[in-house]
């Protein structure tokens, strides 16, 4: 598996929705809710790019039996 | 009558269709070709022709059999068909009624498949428990389908219009004809090992047949025990394979299948401006919310107007003292009372009217008693002057009176002249004063 060191776009995402969760909470102590804030505003950016910058790869592997294309 | 040499063409074609009709090869022929010109009349029969490479026949199937057909037939079916041959007289065609049609080797492979179908259903292969979910964003997608189809360049112009950062590995794989099943089966495997979100198992729209490798029971098993989720897009919308009732995911197309893998990129860029939104808002709430309540905590009346606080404790710390002072009062009016009832009580055992009594007396007694010694005492006076006259007689002063003197030296009386020496001092005392004189000669006897 090819993975990348730093968290996957998926993870991101989830993590964003988390914080958002999280601070649907009633009881997040404020010092709490604006270091979660800055992140989410944070993550939200960074997925953003993640998703202009996007560029499909594609790699075939082709038939290893027989067969022409 | 020369006329009578020629025959009228409904007298011809009667004379053919009775040849047709009563030669027992036409009357019950088993003919194999393709469909094309089919056409489903409103009244209910069927009419079609049938060709191969080389030939045309035209074709009818009247409604009582074709409302028992298992399968609607449609242009390009390979097909096998019993029926007669007889010519319609208003156009002089011959043409095979059919009696029955089948598809052509397919008929005993849907039996097959419906076995096959009916068999998983009862395992539950096909509940929704099995169905793994499909990643929302998954990262790495595997394409199963034949690399080079119109399909999987439909697939890849999605990915790259929906959301360009997935990862693709196609697995070029031969979806039709003999060996595909296998290399299905081999290439899902593959796929499965290579650690991916979601699997696409895909191919593009043709005949039943061509698609007949996405109904085998080896091949949905093989979806079925694939650990990835499979997305399943096989034909066109009206197809339903087999693998599709066993997917974790069916879609109607390889292209849907694309579409239903990823989210569109814009969505997600639109709801990440929500969240942000959101997130703005709750926080601009939450500040808002803190300030509201600090703002109304520092207006708290009590704060304000501090007295507030200590009112109630000051209120009651006067009426205790009130009360305290009225229990005082009052037990200090009940003692007072007892105190004088006492006192009154006491004042009749009083020992003061028997010392005023003793007192009297005693004065009485001390006055006779001061009496009688102011008598002794005055006998006593009297006794004293008688001897003190007496007495006075014989003072050396009554002697210095009659004229004699006494001489002092030194403070002592002088009694013998032999005591004095000549030129010594000497004072002589009389009754009346004294003189200092000179001893001038000592006659010692005399």
């Amino acid at each position: 598996m090819n993975e990348q060191k730093t968290e996957t776009f998926e993870e991101k995402m989830k993590r964003l929705d988390e914080i958002v969760q999280e601070l649907e909470k009633e009881e997040v102590p404020l010092e709490k809710s604006l270091e979660l804030y800055k992140q989410g505003v944070e993550l939200s950016r960074e997925c953003e790019r993640i998703l202009k910058d996007a560029e499909l790869k594609v790699e075939t592997l082709n038939k290893d039996t027989d067969n022409e294309k | 009558m020369e006329t009578n040499k020629y025959l009228s063409v409904k007298a011809l074609t009667k004379y053919l269709k009775y040849k047709f009709d009563q030669d027992p090869y036409l009357r019950r022929v088993f003919v194999t070709g393709e469909l094309s010109n089919v056409k489903h009349h409103t009244n209910g029969h069927l009419y079609f022709a049938l060709k191969d490479g080389h030939s045309v026949i035209r074709g009818v199937m009247f409604k009582s059999s074709a409302g028992k057909l298992l399968f609607k037939p449609e242009e390009g079916q390979k097909v096998l068909i019993q029926g007669r041959i007889s010519i319609f007289e208003m156009n002089g065609q011959y043409q095979i009624y059919a009696d029955d049609i089948q598809i052509d080797g397919i008929g005993q492979l849907f039996e097959q498949l419906e076995k096959d179908k009916k068999e998983l259903a009862e395992k539950g292969y096909f509940d929704s428990e099995h169905k793994k979910p499909i990643p929302k964003y998954p990262h790495h997608i595997v394409i199963v389908s034949s690399a080079t189809s119109a399909a999987v360049k439909d697939m890849i112009t999605t990915f790259e219009r929906r959301y360009p950062l997935v990862r693709l590995t196609l697995i070029d794989t031969l979806v039709q004809g003999s060996g595909s099943m296998q290399d299905v089966i081999a290439n899902l495997k593959k796929a499965d090992s290579l650690g991916a979100d979601v699997i696409l198992l895909a191919r593009g729209g043709g005949s039943i047949e061509d698609l007949w490798t996405f109904n085998e029971k080896d091949v949905a098993m093989a979806v079925f025990n694939t650990r990835t989720p499979v997305v399943t897009g096989v034909g066109h919308e009206t197809d339903t394979t087999l693998v599709d009732y066993i997917s974790d995911l069916r879609a109607p197309t390889p292209t849907a299948a694309a579409e239903l893998t990823v989210p569109f990129h814009h969505d997600i860029v639109e709801k990440l401006r929500e969240t942000e939104l959101k997130l703005t808002r709750n926080q601009l709430q939450a500040i808002q919310y803190r300030k509201q309540a600090l703002l109304s905590l520092s207006g708290y009346y009590k704060f304000k107007t501090p007295a507030l606080l200590y009112d109630q404790q000051t209120e009651r710390l006067m009426m205790q003292k009130d009360k305290l002072t009225g229990n005082f009062n009052r037990h200090f009016r009940e003692h007072a009372y007892t105190l004088n009832q006492m006192k009154s009580s006491i004042g009749h055992l009083s020992p003061m009217p028997a010392i005023n009594n003793g007192r009297n007396q005693l004065a009485g007694l001390s006055e006779d008693l001061n009496d009688a010694m102011r008598m002794v005492n005055q006998n006593l006076r009297q006794k004293l002057f008688n001897r003190l006259e007496i007495l006075d007689s014989l003072s050396p002063s009554a002697v210095l009176k009659r004229g004699y003197s006494y001489t002092v030296k030194d403070g002592g009386v002088v009694k013998n002249a032999g005591d004095l020496r000549e030129g010594e001092m000497i004072t002589s005392h009389f009754f009346k004063g004294n003189i200092i004189s000179k001893v001038i000669e000592v006659n010692e006897d005399e």
